[in-house]
């Protein structure tokens, strides 16, 4: 049917009046004067012509079109009112302080555009000076992680913080009228400013409760309960029988000449580990007053790999190991009594260990140290009894300079577990901690946690106490956060914001303010107290706000702190008291827990910088696993050996009821007839996959003291599981790689002997150094700057923290399980480890005479362990600058090997060439690829903030390797020039160099002839890796020299 | 009239005429493919088509998606590549070297042998291409006057060499094999009756009237050609090794590669040419043209070729250990021995073991045992070309980048993927272009042809 409806535009069309009509069918309804136009004279006299017409148009649409082209417009907006602290293009450094309940540094954040992207050590702290470990230099990433809390939560449910700060207001008060209890669960607090908080609050509730209607019907308490997760109750305990003081002392690894450690990991792990590995350092430097190090343990540890003497022990034999050091000591100064111990096996000369150790300790009374990791006091006090008799107190061991970072009492937490049970905590407070992560499932923390009314959590993240607490109060990352702590006695350092929150997020002081009704923020809370405490005790002239403003400018202050005044009395009888109580040795398989360098306690297991980090001994990434001895494996049947289709086998430990099934990595070293499982996981992710399972269920509880070992069963399951491992071969093969020699040899004979220069034959048959014979034209090296660094084997500790903080420097990618088991690690600082033994002629055969190449690639079961950083080595000629087509890598005139990105093809010729293989392929696009989503942060928008903006992220198909930090050397020459004056030796760092916490690396120039660097290039310990080669490294290697008689005395 | 011994056997068989060898060669141009030429075809284009997928995957993705890694850089990749650029050797030395030395049996063979090398050295030319990380900017490999700054190409580098080597080598075999088409499209375009191919073929003769100065040019540009063409044999595959012998890595730097890899390049040129016209001899019905003599001269060079390669393979061995060079006796133990054994020792299966058989008469006239062998030698130098790169590149000087390489199925589907374009590219060639050298074919008829040896 057709529409017969009449549209009209107007009254006027529809009455068809006259004047409509006669305009209707004009397109305009008044007339255009085009005539006129047309007629004026003007138009003739103008100057655009018809082409210029065209011109324009053409001009026009092209320029309409281009503009239509535009590449999409990334806004970047510009400072309206530009803070005078931030330079665009030029990094802030804020001093501040790591803490995370287990770990210190003092720290220096490097900040650009008001973002916090590296972290390195502060020079200025007394203890720490200047080192940084992994966990420390990766924390920089924690900041940026996406699982962080945004806001709190309650009951799973978002809330805001006015709601939520007067509900538990609320709660409080009720608290209070009610008499109930509070307690506060933290980790080892150090700040003086939130202990002073806490008691603060302790005051307020139990003050406030008294005066309800003047009539006390029940007293509230607030008790506030320090847990450590790797706890040293033990040790503090010990102290407090032969001392009378609960306190951890402090240690002078520095003046030690003798270092015997039970278990101790003093280099990565045991309380301070920064400090000691920096102190000890000290104490390495090969000739007559090298210190000599003993390590007696289960696993091999970072710190047992560095010994210069190791046997392996059972965990239960470690007391009776420590008893007959005990023993020999005594028997040679002629004191003490003793104490019947005796080893279950010894397969790696022990016992002789143990008596040379006894006989260095005593040689060097007063300079020594021996410690131990064991959380049993028993066998701590017989520790302090052999440092006592070898006069360590006062010297080495120092009770007046004591150690702040280990409070927590296992007991405590037993008392708050029971007190949970039985239903008279009303309010739990948590912060800086997991309990219920890290406590022994026996504990049974979890369960006590329900029957507390009101469970508050302040987590950062969502963690293991976090999901049962039905408040989440999510805290600022420290690196937003002001604090202060006091991690020894005479040093404060401060923390300080170097960002604003990212998330809705708030400190758990602010928030106790807050409650406390108090106006002011935590920041005056700290500048009012240092006020007062600087003013009581100090008179000098000058004013606080300069002092306060220096002690936060510099991170760390003498500001004054009470003097500490110990004169602990020694007490014998705790010591021969321990001895009787000393358990024995018992049979059957063993499970030592330990504490991995790159994930700690788990704090940061959900960063992929440390969750790549290759483990220092096993270099395993990405996973959790067990260890054994490979002997052991072979007799289970277990694969030993790794790679991209070496399918790890699996074991079963079960300790008291709870199994773990666990892949088996062979670790060579590793006591027999025990398995080592890591701490720390169960917490992390690579992209949905949680890594590893929680290991400190398993712990067992002795005497109420948490302990770190335990008898086990462990039986094969026939599940096999990909690890993967960075380094799938182990031992050098023969060849010199990693040079080694003994301190005899090395005081006695000149370099010839231990470190002798690579000969070839030139055309007369003379045999000359290699390097004086090329095939090539010489770079110009001799002319201004020719950078260079100076490795020494001997100090570095393969702690991997150089290897954090290149990742951090440089923006290289973090691949994943997957690519790193495909030996596509993009590391472009590796530390490789190598096992060696001497051979032994059963199994090896007589290797002078004809290499048995396939026995040489097994490890021996109790092998020594070197370490060796491997960068690009910068060859003065290069194999890898020759083949490149189209020449996008290049000599510089200042020695480097540059890698121009932007011109490289992808055909990876350099990468073959290259005989240390340090170059590194981008196979994918890293930051768009799907596969890298989850795992490389540089993919994740948030987490692309720690991009160093110095140095470009590389795209697909293209080599990148190390640059020796280019961009700081550039900075430091326009720094210099700026000046006026020579680049200053040292003003330059690497970020491998400036974050190793044994200054094991030198960067520098070689042609400045008082540079720290020439001078160990060019010392007798000095060589090439690879000299023979003739490609003429711009890095050199310091031979490492053990402190042992020969070689065999170490694998026995 | 040349004439030629009558106790040598001779190379045209049956009673053929000049007429009967043209409707002989036109007859697969001018006829229709039967069954099995459909089957094979539609089989080479499936798998040249998964190979396609698998290289638009590759330039899509990243080099990840092959399975090579930090310590093995190249693998199957240049395997392929030196491998398709030895196969391409000896189409230009059967046709260049051959003429030169006027060795007749080469015109029965030249043709499909030169199309072989073309089609192999485009395999093999993908390679270098393709296994690039920025395949987009391939071209910097030239040395293109650019606006880049002064960016030019680096001369020290033997990859340069090679796309100097392999773009002479194949426009030369192009125009070398073209100039020898041209009389015989003319054929084919004379004897046509549909339009369409008429005109083609017209194109393709460039128009060429057959008269006796063209003839004349004919012949002086192929020998000219020909003496173009020989150096070239020998200098590709000498670049081509160069890319390892200029290296540092033990077990590529050695001096004695570039003879070796000629050597190999030709005795994997010929398995190739013997393996294709086995094939084309049989359902083409070639049997006339190419004789079991045919086979057993190609059979001769490859046992003599198999022999030097099998020289090379034990010298290396000897110098290895004599050299006293650690790296380098580490090099070769663990070819032989190490994880890799099977491919070191398929190679020596392959490529010594084997064509040693071809010194008994009556192997190296069997035909069946002709074609297995010469599939013996196309693995075996294939893996040749793997263990020279794979086994010496996964264990070098440092032992803790020692790894292992695992193919992914992108770097087999891009292998099967080549081999899929070449045979569907030389069955292309089959039923288009004239398979054997008619006109060449001819000038020998009256004197090595069966029927004129017996009326002498």
């Amino acid at each position: 049917m057709s529409n017969n409806k009449v549209y009209w535009r107007g009254t006027e069309e529809l009455e068809k009046a006259p004047a409509f009509v006669k305009g209707a069918e004009k397109e305009f309804s008044e007339e255009l004067p085009i005539d006129q136009f047309l007629a004026n004279k003007d138009l003739d006299s103008t100057n655009t012509s018809r082409r210029d017409f065209l011109k324009f148009m053409g001009f026009g649409i092209t320029a309409a079109t281009l503009a239509a082209c535009e590449t999409p417009v990334v806004k970047s907006l510009p400072y309206v009112v530009k803070p005078d602290e931030v330079m665009p293009g030029i990094a802030n450094y804020y001093a501040s302080t790591y803490f995370d309940g287990y770990d210190f540094a003092s720290v220096l954040v490097k900040t650009r555009e008001g973002r916090p992207i590296h972290i390195e050590g502060n020079k200025l702290s007394k203890t720490t000076k200047g080192g940084v470990s992994a966990r420390v230099n990766s924390s920089i990433l924690s900041l940026y992680n996406k699982r962080r809390f945004d806001g709190p939560m309650k009951e799973g449910q978002s809330i805001d913080w006015a709601t939520v700060d007067s509900e538990l207001k609320q709660q409080i008060e009720n608290v209070k009228s009610n008499g109930g209890n509070i307690r506060v669960l933290s980790s080892t607090m150090i700040s003086p400013s939130s202990q002073s908080l806490l008691g603060d609050f302790r005051t307020w509730i139990e003050s406030v409760s008294e005066s309800v209607d003047g009539e006390v019907t029940a007293q509230s308490t607030v008790k506030h309960i320090m847990y450590d997760a790797v706890s040293a109750a033990g040790m503090l305990e010990a102290n407090k029988r032969t001392h009378g003081v609960e306190i951890l002392p402090g240690y002078h690894f520095d003046k030690a000449k003798v270092v015997v450690s039970f278990g101790a990991d003093f280099m990565v792990n045991w309380i301070n580990p920064i400090a000691f590995a920096r102190d000890f350092s000290k104490t390495r430097i090969p000739g007559e007053n090298m210190s000599k190090h003993f390590q007696f343990e289960t696993v091999m540890s970072t710190t047992g790999s560095n010994a210069d003497v190791r046997g392996a022990i059972k965990p239960s034999e470690m007391g009776a190991a420590i008893a007959m050091l005990g023993n020999a000591i005594a028997g040679m100064i002629g004191s003490g009594d003793k104490i019947s111990a005796s080893l279950s096996s010894d397969d790696n000369n022990v016992e002789g260990k143990i008596k040379e150790a006894a006989a260095k300790l005593v040689a060097a009374k007063g300079q020594s140290i021996v410690i131990s990791d064991s959380n049993d006091p028993n066998v701590q006090a017989i520790v302090n009894g052999i440092n006592q008799m070898l006069n360590n107190y006062g010297s080495t061991i120092d009770f007046n300079n004591p150690i702040n970072l280990r409070k927590g009492s296992d007991a405590a937490v037993v008392e708050l577990i029971s007190e949970m049970n039985n239903g008279s905590v009303d309010m739990l407070l948590v912060m800086d901690s997991d309990p219920v992560y890290t406590s022994p499932a026996s504990w049974g923390f979890a369960d006590a946690l329900s029957k507390v009314k009101t469970v508050v959590s302040f987590a950062e993240k969502p963690d293991a106490t976090s999901q049962n607490a039905g408040y989440i109060l999510p805290v600022h990352h420290y690196l937003e956060s002001w604090n202060d702590a006091n991690p020894f006695a005479n040093e404060v350092t401060f923390t300080q914001p170097t960002i604003n929150p990212i998330n809705n997020t708030r400190q758990w002081q602010d928030t106790m303010m807050i409650w406390m009704g108090m106006s002011d923020s935590y920041y005056d809370l700290l500048h009012k107290k240092w006020n007062s405490e600087v003013s009581a005790s100090d008179d000098s002239t000058v004013i606080f706000a300069s002092k306060w403003n220096v002690a936060v400018q510099d991170g760390v202050s003498v500001m004054a702190m009470p003097k500490m005044a110990i004169e602990p009395v020694f007490n014998s009888e705790a010591v021969s008291a321990a001895a009787s109580a000393l358990s024995s040795p018992s049979e059957g398989w063993e499970v030592a827990f330990y504490v991995k360098t790159g994930i700690g306690i788990g704090i940061n297991a959900d960063n992929p910088w440390l969750q790549e980090l290759p483990d220092p001994v096993t270099k395993v990434v990405w996973d959790q696993y067990a260890t054994m001895n490979p002997s052991d494996m072979r007799e289970q049947g277990l694969n030993t050996l790794m790679g991209e289709q070496q399918k790890a086998g699996m074991v079963r430990v079960t300790v008291n009821g709870i199994s773990m099934e666990l892949p088996v990595v062979a670790a060579p070293g590793q006591k027999k007839g025990t398995v080592g499982v890591a701490l720390g996981y169960g917490k992390g992710y690579e992209g949905d996959r949680l890594i590893g399972e929680n290991a400190f269920v398993m712990l067992s509880v002795v005497k109420g003291f948490v302990q770190y070992s335990s008898s086990a069963s462990v039986e094969k399951i026939e599940r096999r599981y990909n690890i993967a491992s960075t380094q799938t071969q182990h031992t050098m093969m023969g060849r010199k790689i990693l040079n080694e020699t003994t301190l005899p040899d090395f005081n006695q004979n000149d370099r010839e002997h231990w470190n002798p220069a690579e000969m070839i034959s030139n055309a007369y048959g003379e045999k000359v150094p290699v390097s004086t014979l090329d095939l090539w034209a010489n770079h110009d090296i001799d002319l201004g700057h020719r950078w260079g660094l100076s490795i020494d084997l001997n100090t570095c500790i393969g702690c991997g923290s150089c290897v954090t903080a290149c990742h951090s420097e440089n923006n290289v990618p973090i691949v994943g399980k997957d690519e790193v088991n495909r030996t596509r690690s993009m590391s472009w600082l590796r530390i490789d480890r190598y096992y060696s033994s001497e051979a032994d002629p059963d199994i090896h055969g007589d290797i002078s005479q004809e290499k048995n190449y396939d026995q040489m690639e097994i490890p021996s079961d109790y092998p020594e362990v070197g370490y060796m950083p491997v960068m690009c080595q910068h060859c003065n000629h290069a194999p890898c600058e020759t083949v490149c087509p189209v020449a996008a890598t290049t000599h510089s005139n200042e020695g480097f090997n540059q890698m121009t990105y932007n011109r490289c093809i992808g055909t990876r010729y350099c990468a073959n060439n290259c005989p240390y293989k340090v170059r590194r392929f981008n196979w994918f696009n890293y930051v768009g690829d799907s596969k890298f989503t989850d795992v490389n942060p540089s993919s994740d928008n948030l987490a692309r903030m720690v991009l160093n903006p110095d140095v470009v992220v590389r795209s697909r198909g293209v080599m990148e390797k190390c640059s020796l930090c280019v961009q700081r050397v550039q900075a430091g020459k326009l720094d210099a020039k700026k000046a006026g004056t020579r680049v200053p030796d040292g003003s330059i760092q690497t970020a491998c160099a400036s974050s190793c916490p044994t200054n094991a690396i030198t960067f520098g120039d070689i042609n400045d002839k008082s540079s720290k660097v020439r001078e160990s290039a060019m010392n007798d310990r000095a060589y090439h890796l690879l000299e023979e080669i003739g490609v003429q490294p711009n890095v050199w290697y310091q031979t490492k020299v053990r402190n042992i008689e020969n070689s065999a005395e170490h694998t026995a | 009239m040349q004439r030629e011994a009558a106790i040598r056997e001779p190379l045209i068989l049956g009673n053929k005429t000049y007429h009967q060898i043209t409707e002989d060669v036109c007859a697969p141009v001018e006829g229709k493919a039967n069954k099995y030429w459909y089957i094979v075809f539609s089989i080479s284009v499936m798998v040249a088509l998964w190979g396609l997928g698998c290289i638009l995957y590759t330039i899509g993705r990243g080099i990840g998606t092959w399975g090579l890694n930090t310590t093995v850089a190249w693998a199957w990749d240049i395997t392929n590549f030196v491998w398709w650029v030895g196969i391409g050797h000896a189409g230009t030395l059967i046709s260049a070297v051959l003429l030169l030395f006027r060795q007749k049996w080469r015109m029965a063979i030249n043709r499909s042998a030169e199309a072989m090398t073309i089609f192999a050295v485009m395999m093999a030319a993908l390679f270098p291409g393709i296994h690039m990380g920025r395949i987009w900017m391939a071209y910097w490999v030239f040395p293109l006057p650019n606006t880049f700054g002064s960016l030019w190409v680096n001369f020290n580098s033997p990859l340069l060499w090679d796309v100097f080597a392999i773009s002479t080598y194949f426009s030369v075999s192009l125009v070398f094999w073209y100039i020898g088409l041209i009389p015989d499209f003319a054929t084919i375009r004379d004897r046509a009756v549909k339009p369409v191919s008429k005109m083609a073929y017209s194109v393709l003769s460039f128009g060429w009237t057959g008269n006796a100065k063209a003839w004349i040019r004919f012949e002086e540009v192929s020998l000219v050609l020909a003496g173009l063409a020989t150096p070239l044999v020998f200098s590709v595959h000498s670049i081509v090794s160069m890319d390892f012998a200029t290296s540092v890595i033990p077990g590529w730097h050695t001096t004695i590669f570039p003879p070796y890899f000629v050597a190999g390049a030709i005795f994997s040129g010929f398995a190739m040419v013997q393996t294709l016209l086995l094939m084309a001899r049989k359902v083409l019905h070639l049997e006339s043209y190419i004789t079991i003599k045919h086979a057993e001269y190609m059979n001769i060079v490859i046992v003599i070729t198999g022999s030097m390669v099998g020289v090379a393979y034990l010298s290396e061995l000897f110098i290895s250990w004599y050299s006293g060079v650690e790296y380098e006796a580490y090099a070769f133990l663990n070819r032989a021995t190490g994880p890799y054994w099977w491919a070191y020792w398929s190679m020596m299966t392959c490529n010594v073991i084997t064509p040693q058989l071809f010194w008994f008469k009556k192997l190296r006239t069997s035909l069946i045992v002709s074609f297995v062998l010469s599939i013996f030698v196309n693995i075996g130098m294939w893996f040749e070309r793997f263990v020279i790169i794979v086994t010496s590149l996964h264990r070098d000087y440092i032992p803790s980048s020692w790894s292992m390489f695992h193919p992914t199925f992108v770097d087999i589907g891009i292998f099967l993927g080549t081999i899929g374009i070449f045979f569907t590219l030389f069955l292309l060639f089959s039923r288009f272009f004239p398979v054997l050298a008619l006109n060449e074919l001819k000038s020998i008829l009256k004197s090595s042809g069966d029927n004129y040896k017996k009326q002498h």
